[in-house]
């Protein structure tokens, strides 16, 4: 999986943390769900833990 | 003259020639003179003639499978709601066919599409044709076709305990080379990865063939599974790969997965010659040690299936506008709900999603039911909207 451009998002309507990371995977804007059991999550954990990309910071 | 004997004694000295025709009949043979025991032994190649009606009730020890047979999805090929065909795949993608995944490391380029070409009986196939070759294959480098069936759907097999059941996988195959490839199952069991294999032979070039292997049972403590909404059985035809995935021995008993074995015995590569094609379609993985007939599903029951994993709505022009909700802060939002619950929460991406000036729609609130696309608006005459959905819950 090819990821890009990954950061954080909360809640539009009652922002209270990070909800999911919205990225661009494959060439897709996905937002992803924080849950270990979606196969994209797990993959920016990977990707993460290895080094290879960094999820922003929600805004 | 006829010859007639009474009694019980024995008769002995008689030329062993067995009786004339026609000497037993029907009026030969008194009632309840035959018994049990007289015909225990009956051998099936002297049952030639019509074999009188039997009613059903007196039929017993007959297995009949009753309900759904076949683990598989989309095993016909019908479904794919991506698209039809995907072009210059050189990692996985889930291209064509819905829940057949092509994994790719190196061995070439492909096209994956759904393709009408088919044996008889079925409509659609999935094909692999390789647009460039893999010039030179190292070690590590693989390509297989894919299917994972979540664990919670395998329980029924019993892996893992005595009464672990045989299960059987049969396919229709077309391949452009003749010779052996290897097709097998990995199973991932609580406590290792399980694994076990056969080969398969493509006879003749170019033609639609019916492979059936039969698996036995996985009766060791380390098969049993965890029967969660995690992968649990990935049924796998390898095309190619390097000798990290050949160098073993076909795995024909269950066992810790060695990757050496997954592709063991296989003699052809499809993928080192842009001429390779590789297609597929009645795939059916069923309980027991024989193939039957196939299990046609409806293309509805099969897109409600495929749509635990996998739903995507198409793109109609702004079918999904977001309507003004919350004006103090010119919040548009609204909730949508899947057509199917899906295996886990999934990631969403909306198509087409334009703000009409003001903020771009995003999905939020994202369950395994539904979600909400939100905006912010920046004036009160913008009116959001996206043209469709994918919600995707892939194993």
């Amino acid at each position: 999986m090819v990821i890009t451009n990954a950061k954080y998002f909360e809640s539009s309507l009652r922002p209270d943390g990070n909800i999911g990371v919205r990225a661009t995977i494959d060439g897709e804007e996905m937002s992803v769900p924080l849950d270990t059991n979606n196969r994209h999550y797990a993959e920016i954990l990977k990707q993460v833990a290895d080094s290879d990309i960094t999820i922003a910071e929600a805004d | 003259m006829a010859i007639v004997i009474n009694g019980s004694g024995t008769v002995t000295g008689l030329a062993v020639g067995g009786l004339p025709d026609g000497t037993v009949d029907s009026g030969t043979i008194a009632t309840g003179t035959i018994v049990d025991a007289d015909v225990a032994n009956v051998a099936a190649s002297k049952l030639t003639g019509a074999l009188p009606a039997i009613d059903g009730a007196s039929l017993t020890g007959i297995n009949i499978p009753s309900g759904r047979k076949n683990i598989m999805f989309n095993g016909a090929m019908n479904i794919s709601q991506r698209t039809a065909s995907t072009t210059g795949v050189t990692s996985a993608t889930y291209g064509a066919c819905d829940r057949y995944k092509l994994i790719l490391n190196g061995g070439g380029t492909f096209t994956i599409s759904q393709e009408n070409d088919a044996p008889a009986g079925f409509h659609k196939s999935l094909k692999a044709n390789c647009t460039t070759a893999q010039g030179s294959l190292g070690a590590n480098d693989y390509g297989y076709f894919s299917q994972k069936i979540e664990s919670q759907d395998t329980k029924h097999l019993a892996y893992g305990t005595s009464s672990a059941k045989t299960i059987t996988l049969s396919f229709w195959v077309k391949c452009s080379q003749t010779g052996t490839l290897q097709a097998g199952i990995v199973h991932y069991a609580t406590s290792e990865n399980r694994h076990i294999g056969g080969t398969y032979t493509i006879n003749a070039a170019n033609t639609w063939e019916k492979k059936t292997m039969t698996f036995v049972g996985d009766t060791a403590a380390a098969g049993a599974g965890n029967f969660d909404t995690a992968r649990g059985f990935e049924v796998e035809w390898f095309l190619i790969s390097g000798s990290s995935r050949t160098g073993g021995s076909v795995p024909s008993s269950w066992g810790t997965m060695a990757q050496t074995n997954r592709n063991a015995g296989s003699n052809i590569s499809i993928g080192d010659s842009t001429s390779d094609t590789w297609q597929i379609t009645g795939v059916q993985l069923e309980v027991g040690d024989t193939a039957t007939d196939f299990e046609y599903r409806s293309v509805g029951e099969e897109l409600a299936l495929c749509e635990r994993y996998y739903e995507e709505t198409g793109n109609t022009a702004e079918q999904f506008p977001l309507p003004k909700t919350r004006e103090s802060d010119r919040h548009r939002i609204s909730a949508y709900q899947y057509k199917t619950t899906k295996r886990v929460i999934p990631s969403i991406t909306l198509i087409d999603a334009n703000g009409d000036g003001g903020g771009t729609p995003a999905a939020s609130g994202i369950g395994t039911h539904g979600f909400r696309a939100t905006a912010s608006a920046t004036a009160d005459n913008q009116s959001p909207w996206f043209d469709g959905y994918k919600a995707d819950a892939e194993l």
